[in-house]
């Protein structure tokens, strides 16, 4: 990049260096008509077409367009048109060349721009230039007469202008296209620099020659007395001197021309055949390197046009050899009717298909392979491209997954076989305990009342006494006997889960230890509007027990209160049973749920020692968890959730009101 | 109330049958009780053309031979035997039990308990709403 400093200093040089030239504007007398050519407009316009109007305005209002004020005194007020309209000329172009940088169209060519830019400045040359002379003279130039102008002069000006405004277009267009000034200018390179220096250089040795050639012709041929060096240079008739200078001037320009479009041409196209060889070499390296089998398949034929490293190891052919062979010959499915929908018959229609087949080696071994395809097409030639994998490794892994499966699922089986016996078994169990072990408790107790009966007034009292604890005693087993099979029942069967009122389910259990124990009081708190999704069956039990042991806990208590709630603890709704009666240990808190510990004795309050442990089950049926909390004499409260993380998206399993 | 009844007594416990007997004897609402030792021969006796039919057959569950189930499904696939009261006299707590009972079309479930002065009240009760007042059991599933 060119700093702006230095931008600002090369535009006002070429300004001042414009302003300079144009003190000597070149006179060509054509007829009767003299007309100046003010060269120096060149170096603003270069400077406005290199780097934008505003440079070029910089460029301009340095001198390099204002020479005019001196030159055309003799304009009048004339000249407050004639002279700025060239300071124009250079911003349009500026402008212009913008537009072209930043992407505009073609129809912002500096050469189409200019014919606007000349109609508007001749007509008002023609409307505005004649009014404006018509008034002198003007206050600074009384000796200024002219007040008309002729139509010849009109004319004049418009061949002129036109002619040498596209002259200097060319002059700058093509200066900026020689290397150097790129360069110097802080511009983009075109590539192909030596090729337009070398243009540019044979072009003016072209004019050179030419002049030289001038020179030699008319020192031998013509008639005069001057030497070879005054002809060449020193003295040079005006004649000649007007012939070479334009013939060097316009082999210069030509050269400049030339080197920019021929420059511009050979880099076009050096540029393609580089861009076709690199994806040439990118294409091959990809074909060749890559780990997948390559292939390249004339569809006319079926023969193996090209083969990658990879497909050749694979197939452990070479290439010259895959070259004259088919596809038929590697794929021993090709003939198949159902090989795979026959590709082949659909590729041309789908342009693209991935199948999988069978790739056989030199050898004859066979292996799997996947198969991504597509049809190229390139010379009026159809062929097709093929990427194969071997898939070995992968149907192997398929192989051993599935017989990894087909064991887990046997072992599952296997496994499940023996849960079903064992729970057929703990049925069976269960089924036989209920019958024939309660017949003899039965029978214990059916024929100590049958004695109490029948014989009772012949007994002592001490040996009714007897009788009587021998019955309870009986009783007592069947009760217990009643508890575990009722415990044994609640690890098995299905759950049915719906959505239960527990406060509902409380009240119920409450009126049902109410009716059985109707000498006893105790003031229940339920929580209205308690609800959870769970088993109701299970739950019930639960309520039954815990809902039954605070009552029973609480007989020897003056009020005795019962509570049942529900809350939110940690995400996790926590339902509790909490009494003000006897109350435990905290020591022994792990054992209240286990089978037949029991922290009472049984003459203060009876039980079975089997109702925490069946809560327990019950609970843990449902994935939640049961805990207790109590302190001797001063109640005790138990805890239960039915599962389900709250936190976790089960919102709906509960709720409380 | 003149008892007049006779009772099919099918069980194979030889404490139970006592029991039961005396309990029966006890209520008096029975004057003849007639008492099958296993499933065979309490079909034998229910199908044998020469004998009377029961008023009511007590029925327990767990039988030598023939299970009760099978004995019962047998009593309502027979003509003779169809519309007999069979009051299933078990003591199985289990609720399958008392489902594929009343299936099976039995018309009442007594679970034997082990107190046994509960259960003469439950047999007094249920011979008197049998027996003694001689209306048939509202009709319970498909096969009556």
């Amino acid at each position: 990049m060119v700093s702006l400093r230095r931008k600002f200093g090369v535009a006002v040089a070429a300004g001042v260096l414009g302003f300079v030239v144009n003190l000597h504007p070149l006179h060509v007398e054509v007829g009767v008509l003299r007309v100046s050519i003010i060269v120096g407009l060149v170096f603003p316009l270069f400077i406005s077409l290199a780097w934008g109007w505003r440079w070029g305005l910089v460029s301009a209002l340095a001198g390099g367009a204002q020479t005019m004020w001196l030159l055309w005194r003799g304009d009048g007020w004339g000249i407050i048109y004639s002279v700025p309209v060239f300071t124009l000329w250079i911003v349009w172009h500026g402008w212009c060349s913008d537009r072209r940088k930043a992407g505009g169209s073609v129809l912002w060519s500096m050469y189409l721009v200019e014919i606007p830019f000349r109609l508007v400045s001749m007509a008002l040359f023609s409307t505005l230039f004649v009014w404006l002379v018509s008034l002198n003279p003007p206050p600074w130039a009384p000796d200024v007469t002219v007040a008309s102008v002729s139509p010849d002069f009109l004319k004049t000006i418009a061949v002129k202008h036109t002619v040498f405004g596209y002259l200097f277009l060319m002059t700058a267009d093509s200066l900026l296209a020689i290397p150097l000034i790129r360069r110097v200018l802080g511009l983009p390179g075109r590539g192909q620099e030596k090729l337009r220096v070398a243009v540019l250089t044979g072009m003016t040795l072209l004019g050179v020659a030419f002049w030289f050639l001038s020179a030699v012709i008319s020192f031998f041929w013509d008639s005069h007395s001057l030497s070879f060096m005054q002809l060449l240079v020193l003295d040079v008739p005006a004649d000649q001197m007007l012939t070479r200078a334009a013939v060097l001037a316009f082999c210069i320009l030509l050269g400049l021309v030339m080197s920019r479009e021929v420059g511009n041409f050979v880099e076009v196209h050096t540029r393609d055949a580089e861009a076709v060889k690199r994806s040439e070499k990118l294409f091959r390296t990809l074909f060749d390197e890559s780990a997948s089998e390559n292939y390249l398949v004339d569809m006319e034929t079926g023969l193996f046009e090209d083969a990658s490293k990879a497909a050749c190891e694979a197939l452990g052919y070479t290439r010259e050899e895959l070259r004259t062979m088919t596809v038929a010959d590697v794929d021993p499915d090709f003939h198949k009717d159902d090989h795979e929908g026959r590709y082949w018959k659909r590729l041309p229609d789908e342009g693209h298909l991935v199948f999988e087949t069978r790739h056989k080696r030199r050898d004859g071994t066979v292996y799997p392979a996947i198969v991504h395809t597509a049809i190229v097409e390139a010379d009026d030639r159809k062929l097709q491209i093929a990427s194969a994998y071997d898939i070995t490794d992968i149907r192997e892994s398929e192989k051993k997954l599935q017989a990894l499966n087909a064991e887990l699922e046997e072992r599952v089986q296997e496994r499940t076989a023996q849960l079903q016996t064992v729970n057929r078994e703990l049925e069976a169990f269960a089924y036989s305990v209920s019958h024939d072990l309660k017949a003899p408790l039965r029978a214990v107790d059916g024929f100590g009342q049958a004695l109490e009966e029948d014989y009772g007034d012949d007994l002592t009292e001490e040996a009714r006494g007897y009788l009587t604890r021998m019955r309870s005693a009986s009783r007592r087993m069947g009760t217990l006997i009643e508890s575990l099979l009722s415990l044994s029942r609640l690890t098995r069967g299905a759950m049915d889960i719906t959505q239960v009122d527990l406060s509902a389910m409380a009240a119920s259990v409450i009126r049902e230890i109410e009716a059985g124990n109707p000498e006893r009081k105790a003031r229940w708190d339920i929580q209205e509007g308690v609800s959870a999704r769970c088993d109701a069956r299970l739950v019930r039990t639960v309520l039954e027990n815990l809902l039954g042991n605070a009552f029973k806990f609480t007989a020897f208590v003056e009020n005795s209160e019962i509570k049942f709630s529900a809350g939110l603890e940690n995400g996790k709704m926590v339902f509790s049973v909490c009494d003000n009666g006897e109350g435990f240990d905290m020591k022994y808190r792990d054992k209240l749920f286990e089978t037949f510990q029991r922290l009472h004795s049984d003459d203060r309050f009876q039980g079975s020692g089997v109702g925490l442990a069946t809560v327990q089950r019950a609970v843990a049926r449902h994935g939640g968890s049961v805990w207790a909390q109590g302190k001797p004499g001063e109640g005790a409260c138990f805890f239960f959730t039915l599962g389900g993380d709250m936190r976790h998206g089960t919102n709906e399993q509960y709720s409380a009101g | 109330m003149e008892p007049m009844n006779s009772i099919l007594l099918v069980e194979d416990d030889k404490n139970d049958i006592d029991l039961t007997l005396r309990a029966l004897k006890k209520s008096r609402v029975a004057n003849e009780v007639d008492v099958a030792r296993d499933g065979e021969e309490a079909l034998e006796m229910l199908l044998d053309t020469d004998r009377h039919l029961p008023q009511l057959v007590l029925l327990d569950l767990k039988l030598p031979k023939i299970h009760g189930l099978d004995v019962l499904e047998k009593i309502r696939k027979t003509d003779r035997t169809r519309l007999l009261p069979v009051v299933i006299l078990t003591s199985s707590t289990e609720e399958s039990d008392r489902v594929k009972g009343y299936d099976r079309g039995a018309n009442s479930f007594i679970v034997k308990p082990v107190d046994f002065s509960q259960f003469a009240k439950s047999v007094e009760q249920l011979g008197l709403y049998w027996l003694v007042l001689n209306a048939g059991p509202p009709s319970e599933g498909g096969n009556l």
